[in-house]
């Protein structure tokens, strides 16, 4: 038996002063360790603490390892290594305070080893400050994390194996030896193993997971990673699959809290972001409460990144769109889908320009294009879960938002036009349409036709009839046209009143919100004579074919073809407004004017507006102002400022201008009103009584209450609707509509 | 009145056309600040609004009023309550309304128009003398004070 061996023996119940003259004794002593190892074992095993007296003892026995510390310190020191380093660092650390079960006795693992054998004590040192450092890092995680432990444990998988077969040899060193401390080594090893690796799995899944790393799946691999380090401990450490599931769940908590705070950017990069959305599924898969807690987190990033003033509605209805879409892809039972669809809803209810957006969306977005492809990705990615067993204690009943396990493209239509009822989309999609045909040329309406029919296919066909028969005028038109036109160049679209968007259809367009209205909305002016003599001669053939209908020009919808000849003998051509037009035969008859007298010699009383259009010639280089307010034709061949001169050459200032093709617009009045909505004025005074006293209504009630109350009532809840839906159109009236739900405005 | 208002199925056919007629006349006249129509299928029970008339202290305040028809109409009178509560010398706290030709007047050739043009009248011309609301009626002189309380009222219960 040894000095070490009796310093050993004068532990039990020694005062403590007493001990630090040991550990000076057994610094000596240990400087050339020579107890053989078996000794020490029996030695140890017969010391080993009983369950009641055992916290005491060790306790005592932690206070003079503690003291012993820096003279294992320098011990490793002597050998050299980065392990002493190490080592004493830690152990300088130790006895600043923290004096954990687990640290004392890693540390007396490490003096055992130490004495023991020679060729393993640094070994053990290492082993020791592994363990150490992890189980420090045990108790106090925050300090380290996250950084630190990256950078120790998971900066890549080649520093976390190395440390672990550090770990590993010491604990087989001491294996090896037959310590009776053995089995407090494996305990610690077991606790100071699994967070090292779990460390480590989190770490390299927050690395894993980082931006860039969507493509490919993630999840996979690391649970694979993650079980191997833990096999090897497992197989070590003799456990069945203990420190390898620990592992494999801590990898894949660690890449879902990735993935949760992601989220947000994955639904904006979706479907680039697909592979990423199935990690987080399958993450969450086995996790109760996984999914809400994920719901809650993109709900919370929906609202405070996406649903205030400073995002456009284009972007809020495409961020809905493809979270329709990236997110039945994370949860099959659309609980997260319902989470962010409810307040992007309400948001989008107050946004007055949402409904077209929708509708762009629905005609021109990623849906429209990639439509039957992105379906057939997801109806293959929906296969692939079949498989997967829902697991227990995550079901949630399907809500009811969550409708139809169809397409991609039809669950997004169906998301995005539950936003507000039909008829609103209805009305946008019209005006829409009718801006669009106004702008055609050459009547090819082919595309318009496409986008007609995919809007029958949203909104049922009942929704398209009246951009049906906008089509329709846009046909006849092509017809007429090529009756008609030959003669006076002038092309004209003919549109039917009772169908068009009001602000097209009717002549006071005040108060109109949509686009083409914008156009509409224009101040009461003549045609020049020249103008006017086709216009004429056109509505002329026209009535001729067409005996029992009018016309009525709506001269601001169309353009003019112009070829302008300028003064320097230039020939330019362009499309302009038919005021732009008007406005420069005019001024090519009188010459240097102001603005007043054009406005006079176009009937037109609002000044201000003729003379904006004559500045926009100014800007087109055709004319100049060379005083404010007066204008006349531009005259580039003379540079220098000619005052006078250019009054004498504004009789050559040829604005020569060729009525090449003019649109415009024009609508027929025809005789007999509207087969398709009825004259149900009688109604609509009912209608007016009971939205007044009841309140509210859905169309349905309406109508079962006009047939109960209205004599001889056989109006079918159809032609209600289209009554109402002119009557909502016209904004004379006080009718409005939101949520199905008629009522008066207040 | 629970008992009159399920008696709509087994609803007289004169009272219902009688009713009916009433209510179309109503519709086509749509006079301004009243109206009125039956809650739902019961012919029986309708729901009015009576809007306050111009140049009253009333102006632009709206009621809701609630009318029962007895299954005897029109030879008895209907039983008119306000629904929105009314401060007003002639309508008591419950809503309950004192108008002589909705009482001992009541005779059948009133009809609802003219029920509710009475009561649209009733709302700017009280009758002091036979309170509901003792003091309202005492306030009624003093019509600037009165149409303070009456406004604070107003924006208490009725909105």
């Amino acid at each position: 038996m040894t000095h070490t061996a009796a310093a050993y023996d004068m532990l039990g119940g020694r005062p403590l002063e007493d001990l630090r003259q040991l550990a000076q004794r057994i610094h000596a002593t240990t400087a050339q360790p020579t107890t053989p190892a078996h000794e020490l074992r029996a030695h140890l095993h017969a010391r080993r603490p009983a369950a009641a007296d055992g916290a005491t003892a060790y306790e005592r026995t932690a206070d003079f390892l503690a003291e012993l510390s820096s003279s294992r310190a320098k011990l490793a020191e002597q050998r050299g290594g980065a392990g002493g380093e190490v080592w004493r660092a830690l152990a300088h650390e130790q006895m600043r305070g923290s004096s954990l079960l687990a640290a004392w006795v890693a540390e007396s693992l490490a003096l055992v080893a130490a004495l023991g054998s020679r060729a393993d004590a640094l070994l053990a040192a290492d082993t020791w400050a592994a363990g150490r450092l992890a189980a420090h890092r045990g108790a106090t995680g925050a300090e380290y994390a996250p950084r630190d432990a990256e950078d120790a444990l998971g900066a890549g998988e080649a520093d976390n194996t190395r440390l672990l077969g550090v770990f590993v040899r010491g604990v087989r060193a001491l294996d090896a030896m037959g310590s009776a401390a053995a089995w407090v080594a494996q305990g610690v090893a077991q606790g100071v193993s699994l967070f090292c690796t779990q460390e480590a799995a989190a770490a390299a899944a927050a690395k894993a997971g980082h931006p860039g790393t969507w493509d490919r799946p993630v999840l996979g691999p690391l649970v694979q990673r993650a079980q191997r380090a833990g096999a090897t401990l497992d197989a070590l450490l003799q456990t069945t699959a203990w420190v390898s599931s620990a592992c494999m769940r801590g990898a894949q908590l660690a890449l879902l809290e990735v993935r949760q705070l992601e989220l947000f950017s994955l639904v904006v990069e979706y479907p680039a972001s697909a592979r990423a959305l199935d990690d987080l599924r399958m993450c969450c898969a086995g996790q109760p409460g996984m999914l809400r807690a994920t719901a809650d987190r993109l709900q919370r990033d929906v609202c405070a990144r996406l649903l205030h003033a400073g995002a456009a509605t284009g972007d809020i209805v495409g961020f809905y769109a493809a979270a329709v879409g990236a997110l039945g892809r994370v949860d099959r039972t659309g609980l997260v889908l319902w989470a962010v669809a409810g307040p992007i809803r309400r948001y989008l209810q107050g946004r007055s320009d949402a409904v077209a957006c929708i509708v762009g969306e629905l005609l021109d977005g990623a849906l429209a294009d990639g439509g039957p492809e992105g379906a057939a990705e997801l109806s293959s990615a929906a296969l692939l879960v079949e498989g997967e067993e829902e697991p227990e204690g995550t079901w949630h009943p399907r809500p009811r938002d969550a409708q139809g396990a169809g397409t991609a493209a039809a669950d997004v239509a169906v998301q995005l036009l539950g936003v507000f009822d039909t008829d609103a989309y209805v009305r946008a999609f019209d005006g829409m349409l009718a801006g669009r045909l106004l702008r055609l040329a050459a009547y090819d309406a082919s595309a318009e036709v496409r986008q007609v029919e995919r809007m029958g296919g949203y909104l049922g066909a009942r929704a398209v009839e009246r951009s049906r028969v906008m089509l329709r005028d846009i046909a006849e038109s092509r017809r007429l046209d090529g009756q008609i036109s030959g003669a006076t160049g002038l092309h004209a679209t003919v549109v039917s009143r009772q169908f068009w968007p009001t602000a097209i259809a009717t002549t006071t367009a005040a108060g109109a919100a949509s686009a083409a209205a914008a156009a509409a909305r224009e101040p009461s002016w003549t045609l020049p004579p020249e103008m006017e003599r086709l216009a004429a001669q056109w509505a002329g053939a026209y009535e001729a074919l067409r005996p029992a209908r009018r016309l009525e020009w709506r001269h601001a919808l169309g353009s003019v073809a112009l070829e302008v000849e300028m003064l320097d003998g230039r020939t330019v051509r362009m499309r302009v407004r038919p005021i732009d037009a008007a406005v420069l035969v005019a001024i090519e008859e009188m010459g240097r004017v102001d603005a007043r007298s054009i406005a006079e010699a176009l009937e037109c009383t609002d000044v201000p507006w003729v003379r904006t259009r004559l500045r926009a010639w100014v800007a087109r280089g055709v004319l100049r102002e060379p005083a404010v307010g007066v204008f006349e034709p531009a005259d580039h061949r003379a540079a220098a400022d000619d005052g006078g001169g250019a009054l004498a050459e504004t009789a050559a200032a040829a604005g020569e201008e060729e009525v090449h093709g003019e649109m415009e617009e024009l609508e027929e009045h025809e005789p007999e009103v509207d087969a398709g909505v009825p004259d149900l004025s009688v109604h609509y005074n009912y209608i007016v009584g009971m939205l007044t006293n009841i309140g509210p209504l859905p169309l349905d009630r309406m109508h079962a209450m006009l047939a109960m109350f209205v004599p001889g009532d056989a109006t079918t809840a159809e032609q209600l609707r289209a009554f109402l839906a002119v009557k909502l159109r016209d904004d004379d009236e006080r009718l409005e509509m939101s949520g199905g739900m008629y009522r008066l405005r207040g | 009145m629970s008992a009159v208002a399920s008696s709509g199925a087994s609803l007289d056919a004169a009272v219902a056309k009688r009713l009916q007629s009433e209510l179309m006349t109503l519709m086509m006249a749509s006079l301004p600040g009243i109206s009125a129509f039956p809650q739902s299928d019961n012919l029986l029970l309708w729901t009015g609004t009576l809007t306050g008339a111009p140049s009253t202290v009333y102006e632009g305040l709206q009621y809701k009023l609630r009318l029962q028809f007895p299954s005897d109409y029109p030879f008895t009178a209907p039983t008119i309550t306000f629904e929105t509560p009314c401060w007003h010398p002639n309508v008591d706290e419950r809503g309950n309304i004192c108008l002589d030709i909705l009482k001992e007047k009541w005779s059948a050739v009133y009809n609802v128009q003219t029920i509710l043009l009475s009561l649209q009248t009733l709302l700017g011309d009280p009758n002091v003398s036979s309170p509901l609301n003792g003091p309202a009626a005492q306030l009624w002189e003093d019509q600037e004070e009165y149409k303070r309380v009456l406004l604070k009222h107003y924006k208490e219960h009725a909105q």
